[in-house]
């Protein structure tokens, strides 16, 4: 084996240069992050190749100054002469640790850990003790603390997959897997299949790859610092598979052929060729010697372990109790005994028909007018059990109002309406977040200063005003404040600074303001421990649209900004409009719907087709869902059409026939078809085919998009 | 690294003292071969090991597959308790907790050896 710790020293030959020149340049650019995203990763491979490598002393003195680093980049404190005079010293130690340890002076490292450790401690102890040590000279003051236990778990797959000369180069891969420990607890499969008996194998070799699964609050750059002195000779590749950023309406996870699918072991042709065979995946892959039982192990290892993380997760966020008024109850069990009732007629025509007797038409139509009437009373009563009003939710809003205000020294009073409205419970936990974020928001950048407020005429309070309404099958969640309004222009230039935009892009106010959703964008130069992270109004959006619900953003300047939220009532089931498009049908949320009629030529202005439909003198666009869906079946002579509204705009629906009206009992989309935009969920129809629930906020916005 | 070979009629034994790492794993290699090649029965008492890493871990699934293509029988002697071996069969993910499905991997030698003394073989 070739001299594994040359490798390390010439390594760190490089890295301490690099460090040096990149300190200098802080100096002068304290806050490019990096500058400081460049020190950190270097000192980190120093570190982790130290350990690797037999360079304890080295490893164990660099933590400290990583850690340092660590928190810049994290702005828990900021850039200081001092604090480059300190890594500079540091740098200079473990030089000194790894190429002359002879000469090395043995006080120096620990007096540079002392300077570093009156920077972190102040950062690592209680309140208390962190204001005794505001004190002390050297420490500047903390600008942004954010609390580990808020950050939201993710969970990574990460796949690593060594060359066969890892060993050789002096790499470990234990050391590699103790530092992910670090950030959660790992589930780690080991892929033994390569490994070839001992007549043949080279046992300096690495003939094993790794499927690790991990859940943290640690980010996938997290992982990366971890395996980045390895990256030159191995495979790596961090997929998420699970976010509670998103919500979860199931516990439910993929399907193994669909794991093994994303692990790339088998390809799409083969999942569904085997999913064919009606018999366990996992089984049938290995009989026909598809992939392995490593890769099988890890499949369903993967199955289990998010299926648990989403049950816990679930737990913690529905493992509560509602208050039901016993009138609800007693409507419910009333409506179970008429059931019964029915049930028994229903018994006794059966048992006469087997008599011979026979039964009129007229008889089974009423009892099955009846059933449908009860259906339909019970689905409506059980639905009322889970409806709870607003008011505990908006109630909880007071506090976090106070509290807020007071930590940034602004006056803002909250005001509700509309508390008694009464949303589904899974709807108004899911809600709680996201309202958290924009009221949290609204405080920290809506408003103006208490001067600032008097200078503009003001009063010196401001107010946010939560208004909750019924609109037909949806609630309006409408948030206002009067503060500032958003800046259309701060907006726009950073939108072009992150690249959202192109320097040229003319957008309307509105248009621009709808940017604030974008992953990542925030306007304010620096975060604070409240908001400004860029990641809050990106997350408000997805979990929102999750509920299959619309968030609009409204500002004038000076006057304040209004986010609404359109929120349907239930999550689980609805009055649909069961329609078909060649062979399949699909359902259309009844909500939307305005009118529906027959296709007939004269609708098409100046009898020939293009952009829109002229409906008695409306010009409307519309969607042939033929053409969207390429069916390529015969068309029939007579076609039908729907028109569809979805907040101000409408769309014509051109479909093949409308079938009627249809209790849908919604089921999520599996994930292989959530690619399919056009299309929120599934739903069983009585013959046991699938039907797709047709999402018209996105069939409207294809359309204003395509306009 | 230090390893003893005790032969008698019925199995093999090999005695591992030290650190099984990538510096010792050509001699560990060559000692497995010679044992499979005595008895048809190699025990491997671990007790001794202070030090592991996976050119270890490999060499040990390496070693139960040429047992079985040769039919014989390599396993770790439950007796010895090694928890050096154990932390590195689990980091490495060559073993898992029971209630994690997937643990009867394709190589049973280290999932075997975490079971039995999981279930309390003697840790003396």
């Amino acid at each position: 084996m070739a001299d594994q710790s040359e490798y390390y020293r010439e390594e760190a030959r490089e890295l301490l240069e690099l460090i040096e020149q990149k300190l200098i340049d802080l100096e002068n650019q304290p806050e490019d992050t990096e500058l400081l995203n460049a020190i950190f990763r270097a000192f980190h491979t120093i570190k982790g190749s130290g350990s690797m490598f037999g360079y304890d002393e080295v490893a164990e003195f660099t933590h400290e100054i990583e850690t340092l680093f660590d928190y810049l980049r994290e702005k828990r404190i900021s850039s200081n002469k001092q604090i480059i005079d300190i890594a500079l010293s540091a740098r200079d130690h473990i030089s000194d640790l790894i190429f002359s340890p002879e000469t090395l002076d043995p006080t120096a490292g620990e007096s540079i850990l002392k300077s570093v450790r009156s920077y972190l401690e102040p950062l690592q102890s209680s309140p208390e003790s962190s204001q005794a040590a505001e004190q002390q000279p050297a420490p500047p003051p903390v600008k942004e603390s954010v609390p580990e236990s808020d950050a939201l778990e993710t969970t990574f797959r990460i796949t690593f997959s060594p060359q066969r000369e890892f060993f050789l180069r002096g790499a470990k891969v234990l050391p590699l897997l103790q530092e992910l420990e670090a950030l959660g607890t790992p589930l780690i499969f080991a892929h033994t299949g390569e490994v070839p008996p001992l007549e043949q194998i080279d046992p300096e070799l690495c003939y094993t790859n790794w499927t690790i699964l991990l859940t943290t609050t640690k980010t996938r750059n997290a992982i990366q610092d971890i395996f980045i002195f390895v990256e030159d000779y191995s495979d790596l590749h961090i997929n998420v598979i699970d976010d509670a950023a998103q919500l979860d309406i199931t516990s439910e996870y993929k399907r193994i052929g669909e794991i093994l699918y994303e692990q790339g072991y088998v390809d799409q042709e083969t999942v569904e060729s085997i999913m064919k065979q009606k018999e366990r995946f996992g089984e049938v892959a290995m009989k026909q010697g598809i992939v392995s039982k490593d890769a099988i192990d890890s499949a369903l290892g993967e199955q289990q372990y998010v299926r648990e993380v989403r049950r816990r997760r679930q737990q913690q966020q529905s493992g509560t109790t509602i208050r039901v008024k016993s009138e609800k109850l007693d409507n419910l069990v009333n409506l179970v005994g008429e059931i019964v009732t029915l049930q028994a007629r229903l018994a006794q025509y059966t048992e006469s028909a087997h008599d011979g007797d026979t039964v009129s038409v007229a008889e089974l139509e009423n009892v099955s007018e009846n059933m449908d009437r009860l259906t339909t009373e019970l689905r409506e009563n059980t639905m009322d059990i889970r409806m709870i009003p607003l008011a505990e939710t908006f109630n909880s809003f007071h506090r976090l109002v106070r509290d807020l205000s007071a930590e940034l020294g602004k006056e803002v009073e909250l005001v509700t309406s509309g508390a008694e409205t009464e949303l589904d419970k899974n709807i108004i936990d899911a809600l709680n977040d996201p309202l958290v974020h924009i009221i949290r928001n609204s405080i920290d950048h809506g408003f103006e200063s208490s001067e600032e407020r008097q200078k503009a005429g003001k009063p010196v309070s401001g107010t946010v005003s939560i208004n909750a309404e019924h609109s037909g099958a949806n609630v309006l969640i409408k948030i206002q404040d009067d503060g500032r309004g958003l800046s259309s222009e701060k907006i726009r230039k950073k939108a072009i600074q992150r690249g959202i935009i192109g320097q040229d892009s003319k957008l309307s106010d509105k248009d621009l303001y709808s940017l604030i959703f974008s992953p990542g964008f925030s306007t304010t130069e620096t975060a604070t421990s409240v908001s400004g992270r860029g990641v809050g109004m990106d997350v408000v959006k997805r979990n929102i649209e999750q509920l299959r619900g619309k968030v609009r953003i409204d500002s004038q300047p000076n006057l304040g900004t209004t986010v609404t939220l359109t929120i349907p009532l239930t999550l689980s089931i609805i009055d649909g409009l069961l329609v078909s498009i060649g062979p399949e049908r699909y359902v259309i949320n009844l909500s939307a719907v305005e009118e529906c009629f027959e296709l007939t030529p004269d609708l098409f202005p100046e009898g020939q087709r293009n952009e829109y439909l002229s409906i008695r003198g409306e010009i409307v666009p519309y969607i042939d869902l033929r053409e969207l869906f390429a069916v390529k079946t015969a068309v029939p002579q007579f076609r039908e059409i729907t028109v569809v509204k979805a907040g101000e705009s409408k769309v014509a629906l051109i479909v093949d026939s409308i079938i009627g009206q249809h209790q849908t009992v919604i089921k999520p989309l599996n994930a292989a078809l959530n690619f399919i935009q056009e299309v929120s969920g599934s739903t069983i129809l009585g013959d046991g085919t699938i039907a797709f629930i047709l999402d018209i906020n996105k069939l409207t916005e294809k359309i204003s998009t395509a306009v | 690294m230090d390893i003893e070979l005790q032969k008698n009629t019925k199995e093999t034994r090999l005695v591992c003292k030290g650190n099984a790492t990538a510096e010792a794993a050509s001699q560990i290699r060559d000692v497995l071969l010679e044992a499979l090649q005595l008895t048809p029965t190699v025990l491997i008492d671990v007790a001794g090991l202070e030090k592991v890493d996976i050119t270890f871990l490999q060499l040990l699934v390496s070693a139960e597959r040429t047992a079985k293509e040769s039919e014989k029988s390599i396993q770790i002697d439950p007796s010895a308790y090694c928890e050096v071996l154990i932390k590195s069969a689990v980091r490495g993910g060559f073993c898992r907790e029971a209630e994690h499905l997937g643990s009867s991997s394709t190589n049973t030698i280290l999932a075997d050896y975490y079971t039995q003394v999981m279930q309390g073989g003697d840790r003396g």
